[in-house]
């Protein structure tokens, strides 16, 4: 049985491992392979800052709220372990601010120590009148996605620097179950006009004195459309914007100004920062998640397709749900093709 | 008495910022600090330098309070201006987790540090062996960073810096009208108290910068505290030990202590090993003495004695020290116009 990850960002590789872990015991002739024509430190994954948190609001879809939980929970329990500093996992507490007062997030309870901010607090924040703070996970996707492939590797996963153009490349090629987590370019291999890019800017600083996450929020403006300060394991993440419908991966000046004047108005020792980098990425933004299998038929052959792409930006925080999610759709495929059940004795 | 001469004694966090008080409150004062150690050498640049209060047994709780909610203040302001990384001010957040549940639940201090409420079940879980714990955001002094900037401010109001060894404060009753005594465990020699004895304590300094926040085991004696580019982890309380040498054995027990609170410690590089002696006393000694020989006077402030909790509360100590000699300058106006009658 041959299985097809196209896509290496965080959620092709863990949605890999965590088939790969479930069901090659089940499976001995399982065979995996990965196609990417973006590895590592190249892929969105690699720009984002690695902070779990959801967006403010679910809009009533429990599931990704389960998958968030999912996800937090399962580092929650890697966080002791000694592969933690390997993965790129730490804990982080910080801030979130706004302007009126909103509603607590779907995720109060599943972050730790969730609370609303004393009238103290709030001075730091000059222009916010409300805010939470809670503590949260950082996971760094340099390191994670390293370490994932890793552990990939050791189970004798096959990696292909290739840029696939069809389903059918790949599953013409023998392959029984392709999973599509192709991200922001899934449209390229089947069109999706739900998926549209939320481009995001950065710019990575030395600002080693700042232990807090601040996400700032504009009720107006969107999410990451205000500024962030994101402390990573090396640099300091400073960000705020979201541009729906942008695929320019080019780094705008104008965009910079933005980030550099909000983010120093919001903490002014950041102006002392030595900016180390700046980045662009497209967020693979989408109503939902696309979560689900399909069959494609062409010819005389049939591939098995589990898509699992559209996380737009909070694809870190969800990856760990949203691979066991498609894990179980590989369950299902593998029932249907008899493949999981235990030899008949041969009478 | 135009230009009053001070001297400053000391020049860890407690001289430098009793000169820089003294210096705000009285802008005739020509001040200088002599000390022979200066940072990094000082026992302030071993500290970790968290603002989370060690309470002093001889002073009463409301004094305590009222330094520690000054130096919180002082630094608050600080930490959120532009001059915060330059000064090694920063805001950090963690825990205090208690094998047994404490006696008193709420510390005299918790209503000065930010957000302060007790520890969810979900957040001790990270910690299987304590019961109990408390949850709270601070701040940091980092030095050597904030000592250097002390030490800039004060050299932008004019006061002079000279490295001296005091042998007895007397010896300088000829040059300076009014001395400060602000050498922390130096003071035992300088001033012969008795009641003032070190606390050795050894702590290593790595780099784990994943580290965002702080962990204290509620005994006082394990802690991991963030700094800018360092985690400082703590450590030992050995009384009367004056020793400054590392003990390996020690290190290795400091470093299994903290990483049995936080295991990802275990990746961590560059071990770096302090050691400080903390100036122990009952009770911080935060008072004027007139020193006398031959008929010829030399007034007195001392302020030393801070042990464990010299950050904590030096900003508040010092303006109390600044106070006093105010108190100095006027008994000498008072007797000097006396003297002219």
């Amino acid at each position: 049985m041959r299985v097809a990850i196209i896509g290496a960002g965080v959620i092709g590789l863990s949605t890999a491992l965590c088939i790969h872990e479930q069901y090659h015991g089940l499976v001995p002739s399982l065979e995996m392979e990965v196609y990417a024509d973006r590895y590592t430190p190249h892929t969105t994954s690699d720009g984002a800052a690695g902070l779990w948190q959801p967006y403010l609001s679910d809009h009533g879809n429990l599931q990704e709220t389960l998958w968030n939980k999912e996800t937090f929970d399962y580092l929650l329990g890697h966080l002791g372990s000694a592969a933690a500093k390997e993965m790129g996992l730490f804990l982080i507490s910080g801030y979130n601010l706004f302007t009126q007062p909103v509603p607590d997030p779907s995720w109060k309870n599943i972050a730790l120590g969730f609370r609303n901010l004393t009238p103290k607090e709030l001075e730091l924040f000059p222009g916010y009148s409300y805010g939470w703070f809670n503590t949260a996970l950082m996971l760094e996707c340099r390191s994670y996605l390293p370490w994932l492939t890793n552990r990939l590797m050791q189970r004798g996963v096959k990696f292909f620097h290739k840029k696939v153009e069809s389903f059918q490349e790949v599953s013409g090629d023998g392959v029984d179950v392709v999973i599509n987590c192709t991200g922001m370019r899934a449209g390229e291999l089947q069109p999706d006009p739900e998926l549209q890019p939320g481009r995001g800017q950065v710019i990575k600083v030395l600002a080693p004195w700042v232990k807090h996450f601040i996400i700032t929020h504009d009720i107006k403006s969107g999410i990451y459309n205000s500024p962030y300060v994101i402390p990573g394991s090396e640099f300091t993440v400073l960000g705020g914007i979201y541009q729906h419908g942008n695929w320019s991966e080019e780094n705008s000046a104008q965009d910079h100004k933005t980030i550099w004047e909000n983010c120093c108005r919001l903490l002014p020792a950041l102006r002392e920062a030595k900016i180390v980098q700046e980045w662009s990425g497209l967020r693979p933004a989408r109503p939902r998640v696309r979560l689900e299998r399909e069959t494609l038929r062409h010819g005389h052959f049939q591939a098995e397709v589990i898509h699992n792409y559209g996380h737009g930006g909070f694809g870190i925080t969800i990856h760990w749900g949203c691979a066991m999610a498609a894990a179980r759709l590989f369950g299902s495929i593998l029932q249907e093709k008899k493949l999981a059940s235990p030899p008949q004795p041969r009478l | 008495m135009a230009a009053p001469k001070v001297a400053v004694v000391g020049a860890g966090v407690v001289g430098l910022s009793t000169a820089l008080c003294i210096a705000e409150t009285c802008p005739s004062c020509s001040v200088t600090v002599l000390s022979d150690q200066f940072s990094p050498n000082t026992t302030s640049d071993v500290a970790a330098g968290m603002l989370i209060p060690h309470t002093y047994p001889g002073t009463p709780i409301h004094v305590q309070k009222q330094w520690f909610k000054e130096t919180f203040t002082y630094l608050f302001a600080i930490s959120n201006s532009a001059e915060a990384s330059e000064a090694g001010i920063h805001l950090v957040s963690g825990w205090q987790v208690f094998k047994n549940t404490p006696k008193e639940e709420l510390p005299f201090w918790s209503d000065v540090v930010l957000g302060f409420r007790s520890m969810s079940e979900a957040e001790l879980q990270k910690f299987p062996q304590h019961q109990f714990g408390q949850a709270f955001t601070t701040l940091k002094c980092d030095c050597p960073p904030y000592l250097l900037w002390l030490e800039k401010r004060l050299k932008a109001t004019g006061i002079q810096i000279s490295i001296r060894k005091v042998a007895d404060l007397w010896e300088l009753h000829s040059e300076y009208n009014i001395v400060v005594n602000c050498a922390g465990i130096g003071a035992q020699q300088l001033v012969g108290d008795e009641k003032l004895f070190p606390v050795r304590g050894q702590v290593l300094k790595v780099h784990a910068p994943w580290v965002k926040n702080f962990i204290r085991d509620g005994d006082g004696l394990t802690y991991i505290y963030p700094g800018i580019h360092r985690v400082t982890l703590g450590g030992t309380r050995e009384k009367e030990n004056w020793s400054l040498s590392p003990d390996p054995g020690t290190t290795k027990d400091i470093f299994d202590r903290c990483c049995s609170l936080e295991p990802s410690l275990r990746g961590a590089q560059d071990i770096k090993v302090k050691v400080g002696l903390r100036p122990s006393r009952q009770s911080v000694r935060l008072e004027r003495e007139v020193l006398s020989q031959g008929g010829v006077k030399l007034p007195v402030v001392h302020n030393y004695g801070h042990g464990a909790g010299g950050f904590s509360v030096h900003r508040g100590t010092a303006k109390e020290a600044a106070r006093l000699v105010g108190e100095c300058i006027a008994a000498l106006q008072g007797s000097s116009s006396r003297a002219r009658l």
